[in-house]
């Protein structure tokens, strides 16, 4: 299947470059609070998951810098090496490198391949050293840097320093006296730590190293004499000018990469300490040029942080404030319509510019949380070639209408159910190529994932051209199975919704029945749970078609506000088809069980709410009575209402927080009064209905 | 508007010197009962609800808290007594209970609020159990206020099983 990588690249940069920040900081803290698993995990987490990136998407070089510092974290995390100042350092400055590559390519142009390589062999300078065993050869190291790889030809100086006050009593640290040195010209830096003694002798504060440096660049004496704040002597300084000489700076680097730590063979493989303290003192002499050359560096220009990540609580918190607006709007509303006179005319005009801010705001709240629906389509192809190649099949997975979006809240929940339904197809509902091809189908299975829009509604089709299912064997097993009675007389849709009854998914479903048994019925329950809908259609031999409506948010909604006897409920406008006044020549009593109206060529069944609701109140009403026709799935049924209120978009409250699940009842909603209307379950209703009608039926035959 | 959940009574400093949990006490058909004030969110006059279907019948409806949906139940009709018009002193005490989904906030109907008591874990009696009137189910003890008074220690589980802790959604039967 040809798939696109490409359209990842910038999720990738950026959750990335985000997660590097993360790295950043928990380094940092790492040098402030010392060591702490979190911390340590955490970074080898951000490592990891961009080396996994990198090399998903043939970032190559990304790929192999992380590597290396990974390699390095890891041994922090399992304990086998301790952090020290100048392996932060290190590791910091990995970070730089992996953001300046992650910037230029993101941008497509190039990175520093300098600085990279520096940091790099720094990076596996130190992965050489096992701090378990002393290194015996880099007394002397060199450190190059990396200020000017460009060999110069000019003269310099030759400095030999060997501090000979105690540390602290320097005017300035040896550090320092590098870095500004640096400055001057292109400087190689010889340590000699062969002074280093043993740790019982060891004076904390007596400089126990001494440098060789050679500076090149067209630098006078004065510079010098200024960097050692003509103190010469007490930095026990021999100065002695260079003529032109070549030095193989690249070649030297390469042979030794540049020393991070200053190692001394009379340290004691226990040493470690010592190793530490000594080893940020000529560390810290790369570091500096790096970070300096940094600064110099054409900043690759950010693109633009065109999104942000937003907590979702925060933005239920937007949503909800928003709601209770549009509450005190209509509370406004109902006082302004009241009023007369020029205030009020103008009144009404600002709140009808007020409304339409207020709609806008909802909806870009809305907006904020959906996301498209590729988001879940993508994880799909990977599983099918795994699935399709472990069972011997071949299926090509197509989608369409992968951008349509949905609530997030609805996205997360129905990613499994969906994993659930193609798995499923491939499993029970492709057959074998040898199958297919007896068939006179081809070879290739097809599974056709499919999202779109429909009546408010986003619909989600994952169709095959499989085996289909057969309605005798699902019948035969339900029966078996005792789901349903021996004599119960089924139709074909009813059987097919057999397959979502919790009983029938059993492992022994076998797979001949192409029956999609298994977890059928979680798929389903998983569905209802976010207030959508599962159908399934299936011809024998051609395939078959789970279709899935879901609510674009489960938020808000549309509310045609009705008054049943003397209570309010909110219907969904969604599903409203038209309203109609009932006229009694128009009902038809079917076998005294069921009411249904004819409207126009139409028998709709009608639901009466007030005996549907047990509304107390039973006094029959002298005006007229409406029947407002709402459809589901195809399916239409008439509700008896008293009368029409307001439309309103409603906040809808889950009831069951703090009460209970409540049949046919999909939420409540705040009035502007302070008061509560509960909100129809449409599809609820419908289903409700036709069971009443059946319990009807039982206690009429019982009695 | 979002709503946290309103902190609980602040009890009386005093009281947090002598040991013993907090209760506050009401009546319900003349006999004082007591709930942990710990789990008393707040009081409020009696405030008009909205019924809801399949409902046991002792649940009065949902009432608005701020931006929560909340069922109220009348505790006279829980306990199977006879109704009492609602009058001035009815009130609605807002408790927090658990449930298998997490804290619950649910109202109990009342026939008048009473007193705060420090009472001592040690001098609650378990409830006797030869009584077969329906209210001893929904009383974990019966403590004695200074040696007088009965005070029957309302078991909240129980007077709210009924949507505490079953999931599953109300059957049609009604």
């Amino acid at each position: 299947m040809n798939f696109d990588l490409e359209q990842f690249h910038e999720p990738f940069f950026q959750e990335s470059l985000e997660s590097l920040e993360m790295m950043e900081a928990a380094l940092l803290k790492l040098t402030q609070e010392g060591e702490s698993g979190e911390l340590i995990n955490t970074i080898f987490r951000v490592a990891h998951s961009i080396k996994g990136g990198s090399a998903t998407f043939g970032f190559k070089s990304i790929a192999e810098f992380t590597h290396t510092a990974e390699t390095l974290l890891e041994q922090i995390r399992s304990g086998k090496r301790r952090i020290q100042a100048g392996l932060v350092e290190v590791l910091l400055k990995s970070v730089d490198v992996i953001r300046d590559m992650l910037t230029a390519n993101r941008a497509q142009q190039s990175y520093d391949t300098e600085t990279a390589l520096l940091v790099h062999q720094q990076l596996h300078f130190i992965l050489k050293q096992d701090l378990a065993v002393v290194t015996p050869v880099l007394a002397n190291v060199l450190v190059k840097s990396s200020e000017n790889t460009q060999q110069s030809t000019r003269a310099g100086w030759r400095i030999a320093m060997t501090p000979k006050f105690q540390m602290g009593h320097l005017w300035k640290d040896p550090i320092v006296i590098l870095r500004e040195l640096s400055l001057l010209g292109s400087l190689d830096v010889r340590v000699d730590a062969a002074k280093v003694p043993t740790l019982a002798e060891l004076n904390p504060e007596q400089c126990v190293l001494s440098w060789n440096l050679m500076l090149q660049g067209d630098v006078s004496l004065e510079q010098i004499n200024a960097v050692f704040d003509s103190k010469l002597n007490e930095y026990g300084v021999i100065l002695e000018s260079v003529a032109a000489k070549v030095v193989p700076a690249a070649a030297e680097s390469e042979l030794a990469p540049p020393a991070l730590l200053a190692q001394d063979q009379s340290i004691e493989a226990s040493d470690v300490e010592v190793a530490q303290l000594l080893g940020a003192i000529p560390l810290a002499a790369p570091a500096v040029t790096v970070t300096e050359r940094k600064l110099d560096l054409p900043k690759v220009s950010h693109p633009d942080s065109s999104s942000i990540r937003v907590n979702i609580e925060k933005i239920d918190e937007m949503l909800n404030c928003v709601g209770e607006l549009v509450i005190v709007q209509s509370l406004l509303g109902q006082l302004v319509r009241e009023m007369d006179g020029r205030h009020g005319l103008q009144l009404k005009n600002i709140l009808e510019l007020m409304d339409r801010y207020m709609h806008s705001l909802q909806d870009s709240v809305m907006r904020a949380r959906m996301l498209p629906i590729a988001s879940i389509f993508n994880r799909l192809p990977r599983m099918v070639h795994d699935l399709s190649s472990r069972l011997g099949k071949k299926v090509e997975l197509q989608m369409q209408g992968d951008q349509t979006e949905l609530d997030k809240t609805v996205l997360e929940k129905i990613s499994d159910p969906l994993v659930h339904l193609v798995r499923n197809a491939i499993d029970h509902g492709i057959e074998t190529k040898e199958q297919r091809l007896a068939v006179n189908k081809k070879a290739e299975g097809s599974i056709l994932l499919r999202a779109y829009h429909k009546g408010g509604n986003v619909m989600v089709e994952v169709s095959d051209d499989g085996a289909g299912i057969n309605p005798d064997k699902v019948l035969a097993k339900a029966r078996e199975r005792g789901l349903v009675s021996p004599d119960a007389k089924l139709s074909r849709d009813q059987i097919l919704e057999l397959i979502f009854m919790p009983g029938f998914s059993t492992a022994d479903v076998v797979s001949d029945v192409s029956g999609r048994g298994v977890g059928m019925d979680v798929v389903r329950n998983n569905i209802k749970e976010i207030g959508g809908h599962v159908q399934i259609d299936s011809t024998l031999g051609k395939g078959s078609t789970v279709l899935i409506r879901l609510p674009l948010t489960l938020a808000i909604v549309d509310g045609q506000f009705a008054r049943v006897g003397n209570e309010t409920y909110v219907i969904p406008i969604v599903s409203i088809v038209e309203t109609v006044i009932m006229k009694a020549e128009q009902v038809n009593v079917i076998a005294n069980k069921a009411m249904v109206y004819r409207l126009r060529e139409e028998c709709v069944p009608i639901v009466n709410l007030r005996e549907l609701f047990e509304v107390p109140s039973w006094a029959v009403e002298s005006g007229n009575t409406l029947l407002m026709i709402v459809e589901v799935d195809n399916k239409r049924v008439g509700l008896m209402i008293d009368e029409l209120l307001t439309q309103q978009q409603v906040v809808i409250k889950n009831i069951e927080t703090n009460f209970r699940q409540v049949e046919c009842i999909a939420g409540a909603t705040m009035l502007g009064d302070g008061g509560i209307a509960l909100i129809l379950d449409i599809a609820g209703i419908i289903n409700c209905a036709s069971k009443k009608i059946k319990k009807r039926d039982e206690v009429v035959r019982a009695e | 508007m979002t709503y946290s959940q309103p902190q609980a009574v602040v009890a009386d400093s005093k009281s947090s010197q002598t040991n013993g949990t907090q209760y506050l006490t009401f009546f319900c058909a003349g006999e004082e009962y007591g709930i942990d004030i710990i789990q008393v969110l707040e009081i409020k006059s009696w405030d008009k609800v909205t019924r809801v279907p399949y409902a046991p019948s002792y649940v009065l409806g949902v009432m608005n808290l701020r931006g929560l949906i909340v069922p109220v139940i009348n505790l006279r009709a829980r306990f199977n007594l006879e109704n009492k018009p609602r009058d001035n002193a009815s009130v609605v005490i807002l408790v927090k209970v658990k449930s298998s989904k997490g804290d619950k906030v649910v109202g109990i109907l009342v026939d008048a609020v009473s007193e705060v008591y420090s009472i001592l874990a040690e001098t609650i009696k378990p409830p006797p159990e030869m009584c077969n009137n329906t209210e001893t189910p929904f009383v974990t003890g019966i403590a004695s206020i200074d040696g007088n008074k009965m005070v029957m220690i309302l078991d909240t589980d129980a007077v709210f099983a009924d949507f505490v802790h079953v999931n599953t959604p109300a059957s049609l039967s009604a």
